[in-house]
């Protein structure tokens, strides 16, 4: 499936950074908001985003952010081909040396066989994925 | 009564014909569609929407409808943006560093404490 530029899910650091108010990753994601980007996150990144929550020390309040946050950001569930996908990725890679880490493998094989593209900082490791689209954060 | 017989013949023949419009239809547009299984509540629940959906377009609207129209809204609706909770966690640059490394840690043990059941 081919993917679509104006689908994109965003990675669980910049989801942190909009939470913490890093003011380059909140105007990044407010100009794509507003183009009308249709913004979905992984059930690995919502994984990540309550770790994060439930490990802080203000617990409370971060993770009613949280689900806030998730309530309103569509979250893409993995599935039978999206397994197969993360299988295949992590196989073909490892078979080359080229090291991906489960994590990495599952976020980008949700985000490919749902045709969305991925909004990350981990450009460089994840152009191992010859398939997936990346978004750079500028 | 001739023309009665007649005459319910020619609506039973249109009434066909119509209804082999509308299967033909229903396989073009099936070929583009994919079946989903939801609960008796969710599907319950997709039926309001889209019959409200139905009352504010005047016209019919389907499932698969409601169903785009609850995901495309989801960001856009009542103004609600993702970046009104800029800033809604507490967590200082150090704290966040912290977690992120035991989070690292976590996926490379990638495995939880097996207990007896």
């Amino acid at each position: 499936m081919a993917a679509a530029r104006d689908r994109v899910v965003i990675d669980t650091d910049l989801l942190v950074d909009l939470l913490r108010d890093v003011r380059n990753v909140v105007d990044f994601i407010d100009e794509i908001e507003k183009k009308g980007y249709l913004l979905s996150t992984t059930i690995i990144n919502a994984f990540e985003l309550f770790y994060g929550a439930y490990k802080s020390k203000k617990r409370a309040q971060n993770l009613a952010a949280t689900k806030r946050l998730l309530d309103r950001l569509i979250v893409l569930r993995m599935n039978l081909k999206s397994a197969e996908k993360a299988g295949q990725i992590h196989v073909e890679l490892e078979a080359k040396g080229q090291l991906l880490g489960i994590r990495d493998a599952m976020i980008s094989a949700i985000t490919l066989t749902k045709g969305y593209s991925l909004v990350t900082r981990n450009i460089q490791h994840l152009q191992k994925i010859k398939e997936l689209a990346l978004i750079a954060v500028p | 009564m001739e023309q009665r017989k007649s005459g319910t013949a020619t609506s039973r023949r249109e009434s066909l014909n119509e209804t082999t419009y509308y299967f033909f239809s229903l396989v073009e547009e099936m070929t583009e569609l994919k079946t989903v299984k939801v609960s008796k509540q969710t599907y319950s629940k997709l039926s309001e929407i889209a019959g409200e959906l139905q009352v504010k377009l005047k016209r019919p609207v389907s499932l698969d409808e409601a169903m785009q129209h609850l995901l495309t809204s989801k960001t856009k609706d009542k103004g609600i943006k993702i970046t009104d909770l800029a800033g809604s966690w507490d967590m200082s640059d150090r704290e966040w560093a912290e977690i992120k490394a035991s989070l690292s840690e976590a996926w490379k043990r990638w495995q939880l404490p097996v207990t007896e059941l």
